[in-house]
């Protein structure tokens, strides 16, 4: 009996005992809730992550804009893979891009901030998928970023395509509400102007339509797309170590670029200089342009090969916005989507509004205008004979 | 199971070493320690009759014997019996050791209360102090190797100081800790290892070993859960109980000095080829990454060509280099760039130590001072110096005081190892052969005109620093560029009062407290390799450390009935452990700064490259526990425990109050009538059953918003912190409040058997444990929005044996012999996984320790061999294998047994001992060799081989019979194939996804783990001229032989230091035998 007494005495004392332990496990170094316009900023900086990481260089790689040469990266270039290879990736997507996005839409209804913050993260909602779906094609859609769905089911890609016409569409009435900017500083693409990004959303669907072949669509949608340079959306990076450009940190800071270069076929379609062009026959210079500005501008020769110039005010540079949704992506959808759709007439003339931009420096940063043509064509560019009738 | 079976072969043949005399007369002499003090109070005995006397205040005994034939035996609490036969002499002075077999001691229990190990129903291994200091290790950790069944101790490394991990009956648990409590007189101390890292950083200190060797009296190892049930949730690895040293009353002063020199040198080196030169496809080029170039011997010889004309560099001594226009010269730089980095490492270490007492209080005092010089030539130090100071009190016949309080300060000085870019053997052994590391910083000229780029680090992918890439380290970059400080205070103290109120009462209160600080510093000059610290790191943390701990105790002894006894014991714990991190992180300087300038400035960097680092950590525990015992005829021994624990870590929302039970029974059959004779002299069997665990890691009861960096896989990280208004986002590892604590139930039953007077003793122990609602970060689908989940939920089995046995061969006058020997053999499954495919315990990217459901806790994984249902290889149209698509296990780091066999001899004043020990069947990755056949630097891939039939290598070329080619013909299984660079490059290298299975290699060893000579001088001039009363002079090799298959490095190494993950073997540092010499002085 006695064992007996002394454990229920025990217990009676041990119950007493939770008092002095209670109290001190909240975590005095994190809090438990946080408001929308922060998860909101995490939502964007995860995006970047994804838009120009690792997934842009991987893509990269089997797009043949990259060449792996050591390491990992040479494995991917051989297509020596293994689905682990990936995960990071996916983690990226869906965790810090697109949880983020989806949290933070659910706070800012909590806390009742209004439309056109909802239409941002719509539109953030949309390019992620949209990535996702477009390099991997079936992927989780609805069930997503719910902790409580436990294996959320791969949704077929062209549904998801209609899906995010869908989203687009409720962003842009959204955006086009009026009311419920998000915080200032809490948006850190456009600061909360709705104006920009509705031109982004339209540029989404433009782009996404192009995915799916419908130019007639792709052409509607992009002339409502992103109307100016600086409407594009870019990342934004700064001096600070963890703010740079992704591609600086790669390629400049962590030693990677011994690992991976430009391929000698994307460095051929603009070096001048035949005597380094890897492939002479595949510059796309002619009398009308010239390319060495822009070659300039995103590339340099290290010792290891052609690689993103990493250099001040170049396309790599520290402190050097990343390109996502752009005016020049608008522009040549425009142009491609109008040649499809409306003819040849409309394709040209799409195309050399692209030249037009381009001609006064166009999205490069401090160019050698002394180095830089993109005089319009003319039909007769592209007739038998025509400057820009070479196949490469 | 070999060995064991020819240790009783040995152990019957030496059963006839025993002698007789006869004649009737007086005998008489002084009894003393080993250090030469009178010992009080030793039982003197003429054996086989109760004919005795005990020794006096100052040591000495006379007493009549039946005659030459007696036998004296000398025994005393602690030390080791000593059996004399008396033959001729009349005077016979006696030097008694202290007890380091293992027969009818006294051990330790939980709460640090002591017992006799005949009566405990379950095992106990103790090791005494002198097993420890006798080691020839510098810290207390190491020298418990071999010593007790059950118990591993593997090393990382032999970087000065640095922390070994302890598994004892195998691993318990996944994610929590799996090291042993430490209990140091009584009171829980902290065994942190802090900052260790799974593939690179620093081989940390463990704070285990700021403890002073010299001061250990003893430690008793609780291996099971019901000998440490009393330690609830602290005790799922274990417990090892250390004792002090302490005075003892009535003692006269006693000084001991030692001082010991060691002598350390590298065990192991990776073989190379010297061969080839820096390039690939058989053509030198100065500026590749492998050893795959041309044949160095078919060079003319002679200087280099050079450019004298454009960029040049000039190092650090004022050498400059030119770019290479011809490799001509033959030179290999191998053994000079090899000794620009390691040289023998040595310590001196001194300790001085007083005892001494009077009737009412006694003293222990200590100092030490321990001076380590790594074998890595710069940066790679650890001085270690104590104070300690024991002592006990009596206020009066009922109420006795104890103190005993210890500082420690350390400082380490720690090199980069393992897989980063920056780490020391990686950049030494990637070099190729023919490339001279001396260089190593200086400026860069991009003409003679030009103004030069200076401090600019020189490496052998960039042997001119013309563009601050150099991928790798030189390593003298390492050794002088980068540094790893860390310096400790450390206090631990306890205050112990106990009261007598009635003789069979005892009410005991202990209060400990064990605090440090550790502060440390990083620092590395701009031009490392690795982007991490390219553009300079410096970075400053202080952490502080205090655990409280209090117990409340009252234990009774009574006897209830004739044959009947029982004791009952009630306490209450309190412990609380707090940790508060507080540091600056710098990178990217305004200003040139470097490790030899000693400016550690925070404001060296723009303000957005500043960061503060601040964490605090708080836990709380709080008990009531029992312990009841009950004895009858003096051989049934029943106990049983119980403690009821709430703890902080379970937060506020569930039940946080658990209950752990324990029950042991001893029965000394050998005490029933007539078992007991001249062969078989005791005999107990035991069974006993128990329960322990481990409490969740704190702050995982809610969910928590987090401000990371989120990182870009190969590239660099976002800091929400520096965009817009900051940010927050939900952790991407879910909090709990629902959890309970890991729960080890473990059964095990054993016997104790001792035969020929205690002289043969033998203990075996079957256990089985099984360790469930194991906490696991439960990965779910990234797409969910998480990566994991923290839950209980996994199991994890332990099924073991443990055989020891003890043997005094030879008993007599001037020469004893004594044996030892120990298996253990643990079969570790995880049971449960809750469909969890694997969890990433950590190591490199390409392999890694896992989870995985029906393996052993912690195989590696990696790439496999793609293989067809029934096993057999698949293989690609030139003979080579494939590569599964998926990657699974390829290895199981874990022993299928360990063991260790010890000898001991002693020759008048002549003492030699031996330790072997084994460790069989465990796998080991050797990922170096995968990097240095990678890159063409292993030893064979410089051979060359005359191709006997046509071979297609692995991009298919064929090899015409007759051609002779770099490398080896293989064959795996499809016919033989050339193994050539396309090879090393690809499958079977290292990089480019290569198969990590092929590099799964057996990692068995066996070592001469220590031998010691020693002599003690000890004679009547010695104590009257010099007044000393005795000397000893010991010469110690450890880890002088070692026999494995195993190439390039000691085995008993691992690239994740203190962790759960091992058998990963990658450019970590070396490890090393020694050479000691070391004198005791007794006064």
């Amino acid at each position: 009996m006695k064992p007996f007494i002394i454990t229920a005495v025990l217990l009676f004392l041990g119950f007493s005992c939770s008092d002095l332990v209670e109290g001190i496990n909240e975590d005095p170094n994190n809090p438990t809730s946080a408001s929308y316009q922060y998860v909101l900023t995490g939502a964007e900086v995860g995006n970047i992550i994804l838009q120009t990481g690792e997934t842009a260089r991987k893509a990269g790689i089997f797009c043949g804009y990259f060449t792996g040469i050591d390491r990992q990266h040479l494995g991917f270039s051989e297509y020596n893979l293994t689905t682990a290879n990936f995960d990071p990736q996916w983690s990226d997507a869906y965790i810090d891009a697109y949880r983020n996005a989806v949290e933070a839409e659910k706070a800012a209804e909590a806390e009742a901030i209004g439309p056109i913050t909802k239409g941002i993260l719509q539109v953030l909602q949309a390019q992620i998928i949209g990535t996702v779906t477009s390099l991997y094609g079936d992927v989780p859609f609805e069930e997503a970023a719910k902790i409580e769905i436990e294996h959320p089911v791969f949704e077929d890609q062209v549904s998801i395509y209609g899906k995010l016409q869908n989203l687009l569409d409720q962003a842009i009435v959204n955006l086009e509400s009026g009311t419920g900017r998000p915080a200032a500083g809490a948006e850190i693409y456009f600061d909360g102007n709705p104006a920009p990004w509705k031109e982004v959303a339209y540029t989404l669907k433009a782009r996404y339509f192009m995915h799916t072949r419908d130019y007639a669509a792709a052409f509607t949608a992009a002339s409502k797309g992103v109307s100016a340079f600086k409407n594009s959306l870019y990342s934004s990076h700064g001096t600070g170590l963890d703010e740079s450009n992704l591609n600086y940190l790669f390629f400049a800071i962590n030693v990677r670029a011994a690992d991976l270069k430009t391929s000698n076929f994307m460095a051929s379609l603009i070096q001048a200089n035949a005597a380094v062009n890897p492939i002479p026959q595949n510059y796309r210079g002619n009398a009308k342009t010239d390319e060495r500005a822009r070659y300039d501008f995103l590339f340099r020769t290290t010792n290891v090969g052609v690689q993103p110039n990493t250099l001040a005010d170049k396309y790599a540079a520290q402190t050097a916005p990343s390109a996502m949704v752009t005016y020049q992506e608008n522009l040549l959808i425009l142009a491609e989507a109008g040649f499809r759709s409306q003819g040849f007439a409309v394709g040209l003339q799409r195309l050399n509004a692209f030249r037009a931009f381009m001609a006064t420096g166009g999205y490069l940063t401090k160019p050698n205008l002394a180095q830089l043509k993109y005089d319009a064509y003319t039909e007769a560019d592209f007739a038998p004979g025509g400057i820009e009738t070479r196949i490469i | 199971m070999q060995k064991p079976k020819c240790l009783f072969a040995i152990a019957f043949l030496a059963l006839f070493f025993q002698g007789t005399a006869f004649g009737q007369r007086t005998v008489k002499g002084v009894v003393n320690d080993a250090q030469g003090a009178p010992l009080i109070g030793v039982t003197v005995l003429e054996e086989g009759t109760t004919n005795g006397t005990v020794t006096s205040i100052d040591g000495a005994y006379e007493m009549e014997v039946a005659g030459d034939a007696a036998v004296l035996v000398f025994s005393y609490v602690g030390l080791k019996t000593v059996v004399r036969p008396v033959g001729t002499d009349q005077v016979i002075d006696i030097v008694m050791e202290e007890e380091i077999g293992l027969l009818g001691e006294i051990v330790v229990t939980a709460l640090g209360l002591q017992e006799n190990k005949d009566v405990l129903g379950y095992a106990s291994s103790n090791v005494g102090g002198q097993a420890i200091t006798g080691s020839g290790e510098s810290t207390f950790l190491g020298s418990l190797s071999g010593k007790s069944s059950g118990v591993r101790i593997s090393r990382n490394s032999s970087d000065p100081g640095a922390g070994a991990y302890i598994q004892i009956r195998g691993l318990s648990t996944i994610t929590r800790d799996n090291q042993p409590l430490i209990v140091l007189d009584g009171i829980p101390i902290s065994n942190d290892v802090r900052g260790n890292s799974s593939s690179t950083g620093v081989n940390p200190e463990s704070r285990l070993n700021d403890i002073n060797p010299n001061d250990i009296e003893s430690i008793t190892v609780l291996k099971g859960a019901s000998a440490a049930a009393l330690y609830g949730t602290q005790a799922l690895g274990g417990v090892i109980l250390i004792t002090t040293k302490s005075g003892k009353f009535g003692q006269k002063l006693s000084v001991s000095l030692r001082s010991t020199y060691s002598l350390d040198v590298i065990n192991e080196r990776f073989p190379l080829q010297t061969a080839f030169g820096q390039g690939d496809n058989g053509v030198f080029n100065p500026r590749a990454r492998d050893s795959w170039g041309d044949k160095i011997a078919n060079r003319s010889g002679g200087p280099d060509e050079y450019n004298t004309s454009g960029a040049f560099f000039v190092d650090q001594n004022g050498t400059t280099y030119y770019p290479i226009l011809k490799k001509n010269s033959q030179t290999i730089y191998d053994d000079s760039n090899f000794d620009q980095v390691f040289s023998n490492g040595q310590f001196l270490e001194n300790s001085l130590s007083l005892t001494g007492g009077n009737d009412r209080s006694n003293v222990f005092f200590s100092l030490s001072d321990l001076d380590q010089q790594g074998i890595i030539r710069n940066n790679s130090d650890y001085r270690r110096t104590t104070a300690r100071l024991n002592s006990s009190h009596l206020l009066s016949d009922k109420i006795k005081l104890n103190t005993k309080s210890t500082y420690t300060r350390t400082g380490s000085n720690r090199i980069l190892k393992g897989a980063t870019s920056s780490g020391l053997h990686l950049g030494l052994l990637r070099t190729p052969p023919d490339f001279d590391n001396t260089g190593y910083r200086g400026s860069y000229y991009a003409n003679s005109t030009a103004s030069p780029a200076t401090n600019r680090h020189r490496s052998y992918l960039e042997y001119l620093g013309g563009d601050n890439t150099p991928t790798y380290n030189n390593p003298s970059w390492t050794l002088n560029e980068q540094e790893n400080k860390a310096r400790v205070d450390r206090f631990i103290s306890s205050f112990e009062l106990t009261a007598s109120p009635l003789s069979w009462v005892d009410l005991i209160g202990r209060v400990g407290i064990d605090f440090y600080s550790e502060q440390k510093n990083e620092f590395y000059t701009p031009g490392s390799a690795a982007g991490a610290f390219s553009i300079g790191l410096y970075e400053q943390t202080l952490a502080s450390s205090t655990i409280f701990n209090m117990d409340y105790i009252a234990k009774a002894n009574r006897k209830l009935a004739k044959n009947l006894n029982g004791n009952l014991l009630v306490g209450f714990n309190y412990n609380s452990r707090s940790l508060t991190v507080n540091g600056v992180n710098t990178v990217n300087f305004i200003q040139f700064a470097d490790v030899a300038g000693g400016v550690r400035d925070k404001d060296n960097a723009l303000p957005e490259n500043v960061t503060t680092i601040s964490s605090q950590g708080r836990e709380r525990t709080a008990a009531v526990y029992s312990s009841m015992g009950l004895s009858g005829w003096d051989m049934l021994y029943l106990t049983g425990t119980v403690r009821v624990e709430s703890a902080s870590t379970f937060g506020d929302a569930a039940d946080n109050t658990f209950l752990f039970p324990s029950a042991s029974l001893a029965w000394q059959f050998s005490k029933l009538g007539g078992l007991e004779n001249e062969t078989f002299s005791f005999g107990k069997l035991r069974l006993s059953y128990g329960e322990v665990g481990v409490q969740p890691a704190r702050f995982n009861t809610s969910n928590v918003y987090v401000s990371p960096a989120f990182s870009d896989q190969y590239g660099g990280n976002l800091s929400l912190g520096l965009y817009g208004n900051g940010g927050f986002v939900p952790s991407s590892t879910r909090g709990n409040s629902a959890l309970r604590p890991e729960r080890k139930k473990e059964f095990e039953a054993g016997a104790d058997l001792r035969f020929l007077k205690d002289r043969l003793s033998l203990s075996g122990t079957y256990f089985n444990n099984r360790t469930v609602d194991v906490l696991l970060d439960f990965p779910v689908a990234n797409s969910r929005g998480y990566t994991d989940v923290y839950s209980n939920g996994a199991e994890i089995q332990n099924e073991g044996i443990e055989l020891d046995l003890g043997y005094q061969l030879v008993r007599s006058k001037n020469f004893d012999w004594d044996l030892s020997a120990n298996f253990t053999s643990v079969k570790n499954t995880v049971v449960d996984m809750q469909g969890v495919a694997s969890i990433n315990l950590g190591g490199l990217a390409a392999v890694s320790a896992r989870a995985v459901e029906g393996q052993p806790l912690g195989v590696l994984w990696g790439s496999r061999i793609q293989r067809n249902e029934d096993g057999s290889i698949v293989f690609d149209e030139n003979g080579f294998p494939r590569q599964d698509l998926t990657e699974g296990v390829i290895g199981d780091p874990n022993p299928d047994w360990q063991g260790s066999l010890t000898s001991g001899w002693s020759f008048k004043n002549f003492r030699l001992s031996v330790l072997f020990e084994t460790y069989q069947g465990a796998d080991i990755y050797a990922g170096t060799k995968a990097v240095l056949y990678d890159l063409g630097r292993w030893k064979d891939s410089g051979n060359e081989v005359t191709a006997i039939r046509n071979l297609k290598d692995y991009s298919g070329k064929i090899i015409p019979i007759g051609t002779t080619f770099r490398g080896k013909v293989g064959d795996f299984g499809a016919g033989p194939v050339a193994l050539t660079e396309v090879w090393y490059n690809s499958g079977g290298g290292f990089f480019s996804n290569a198969i990590d299975e092929l590099y799964i290699e057996d990692g068995s060893w066996t070592r001469l783990r220590e031998l010691t000579l020693s002599y003690t001088l000890r004679a009547p001039w010695l104590k009257q001229r010099v007044g000393l009363s005795s000397v000893e002079f010991s010469l110690t090799g450890r880890n002088l032989v070692l026999w494995t298959n195993f190439e390039g490095t000691d085995p008993d190494t691992n690239l994740s230091g203190v962790d759960v993950a091992r058998g990963m073997e990658y450019f970590n540092n070396p490890s090393t035998k020694s050479y000691l010499f070391s004198v005791l002085v007794n006064l």
